[in-house]
């Protein structure tokens, strides 16, 4: 990583409200996401911060009811405007979704088809793309020799390190897991973990996650939504050690949630 | 639980729940260390008050109650790890927990130097001398009553309180001086038997010593409110 994108911001968010018809979910808030920094959300379910995540790559588009109001800078670029190329956007902020989802294909098909949907036709230079983003997922030991079978024959963990692979493939800048790890078993989590933590190197990550121990683990800074507001967003260390906001120190204590 | 209750009826969030068992652990890991302070407490008074007597009897009888401040440090040291594994305490609840892995270290020490002081004391065969009795009674009483404001600021979560501990000991030791300086003073004018100086001087000292351990725990006492330990942010 080049000093230059150390702790500049990647994304920058002000004032943002969102409603789902009447319901607002999102209110008022107000974030900046680092470049090569792991960002946890947390917060009781209903909190927002699936949502909220969502509005990053803008797919909330995709349902009619939603509004979003604020000024969302990606990369100092207005995100919601409507020049800007929500595909490009989707292209540098990829997602990773709680149940794994590999495309009924092979592992190399999954892999290859967002680079093959952007025009890429060489096969040796696909082979390429196949072969580093699943070495960057830390999945190539485990499949080089079966890239043809059905990813669908994969481990759950083995499946959702694929789509990391996937969303790599596309050479984003920012990657966002929603729950990446809720549907796997204590060793896949640690694997998807341990990548996490690599992957910072390289990427920016934005993670929702239940599992406050796991924000503890893996997280640079540590966003807490209750009932659609930030409540609180400092350095993971500050939180889970001495909070400044007692609603905070209340929901990670146990005190509710 | 005003503040909780606050939150719980501010909106719809779902399948709001205390985690009973680690609030219900950490209440009863700070009253063991409570119990175990005022133990402690107890036995300075029970070696001190064997000292002004001169009972031997007394003085060996205290000694025998270090025991049970031994196995309470080792309890609470015990069920402050149970704490750690089994429920992952962050923010207040782990340094709560991490404060009293600390200050039980220097309770203990409270109980061995309650133990010196009566040890000491069995080697007196007579009342000890007036001059060093006087001093001695007023660092022992500055002593219990900054230990209690010890044990009070643990109980209400008062830095406030833990804070004055601190600025007590320096009180606590230039009564020690003053009684340092008489001693010598006496000695030199032949004024005590030398045995009985030595010993006097080494009880002094252990209570001396006892307002040192009541302000390490005073600090932890601070971090555990504040997250700052003496001038450290400890995360």
């Amino acid at each position: 990583m080049s000093e230059q994108t150390l702790k500049k911001p990647v994304f920058q968010l002000n004032n943002i409200d969102l409603f789902y018809g009447d319901f607002q979910a999102i209110k008022n808030v107000n974030m900046t996401i680092n470049y090569h920094e792991v960002t946890a959300f947390i917060g009781p379910s209903g909190c927002g911060k699936s949502t909220f995540i969502r509005i990053l790559n803008r797919m909330n588009d995709l349902i009619p009811s939603c509004k979003v109001t604020g000024s969302i800078l990606y990369e100092n670029q207005d995100a919601y405007d409507k020049n800007f190329d929500v595909i490009e956007l989707r292209s540098k902020v990829g997602m990773v979704f709680q149940k794994p989802n590999p495309f009924p294909m092979s592992i190399y098909d999954n892999i290859a088809y967002g680079p093959r949907c952007q025009g890429i036709k060489d096969k040796k230079v696909l082979d390429e793309i196949v072969e580093n983003s699943l070495k960057k997922a830390a999945l190539w030991d485990e499949v080089s020799d079966r890239l043809k079978k059905s990813a669908m024959g994969l481990s759950g963990g083995q499946q959702q390190r694929l789509c990391i692979a996937r969303t790599i493939a596309m050479e984003p800048e920012v990657i966002l897991m929603d729950e990446p790890t809720s549907a796997l078993d204590p060793i896949a989590t640690q694997k998807i973990e341990d990548l996490i933590v690599e992957l910072k190197q390289d990427y920016t990550i934005v993670i929702v996650t239940h599992n406050m121990q796991q924000a503890a683990r893996i997280s640079d800074k540590t966003a807490f939504f209750l009932l659609g507001e930030l409540i609180e967003m400092d350095d993971t260390n500050k939180i889970f050690n001495h909070p400044k906001n007692e609603k905070t120190e209340q929901y990670i204590t146990g005190r509710f949630g | 639980m005003k503040k909780q209750n606050n939150i719980l009826q501010e909106g719809s969030v779902n399948n709001m729940q205390v985690r009973k068992t680690l609030v219900l652990s950490m209440q009863a890991l700070k009253k063991e260390v409570i119990d175990m302070a005022e133990l402690t407490l107890e036995n300075i008074k029970k070696a001190f008050h064997a000292f002004q007597e001169a009972d031997q009897v007394a003085a060996r009888d205290t000694l025998k109650l270090d025991d049970a401040v031994d196995a309470a440090e080792e309890d609470i040291a015990k069920h402050a790890l149970q704490v750690i594994w089994r429920e992952q305490p962050v923010a207040s609840d782990l340094r709560l927990v991490t404060g009293i892995l600390k200050m039980i270290t220097d309770i203990e020490r409270i109980g061995d130097h309650a133990c010196d002081v009566a040890y000491m004391t069995t080697n007196i065969n007579s009342k000890p001398n007036q001059h060093v009795l006087t001093l001695a009674t007023k660092l022992m009483n500055n002593l219990e009553a900054m230990y209690k404001m010890t044990i009070e600021a643990l109980a209400l979560n008062n830095e406030a309180l833990a804070q004055k501990v601190i600025e007590e000991d320096e009180q606590i030791n230039l009564v020690y001086k003053e009684a340092l300086s008489k001693i010598t003073d006496m000695i030199k004018k032949d004024q005590i038997e030398a045995e009985e100086a030595v010993y006097s001087l080494m009880i002094l000292k252990y209570l001396e010593k006892i307002g040192d351990h009541a302000t390490n725990i005073a600090e932890w006492i601070i971090f555990t409110l504040t997250g700052i330990h003496k001038k450290t942010e400890l995360y």
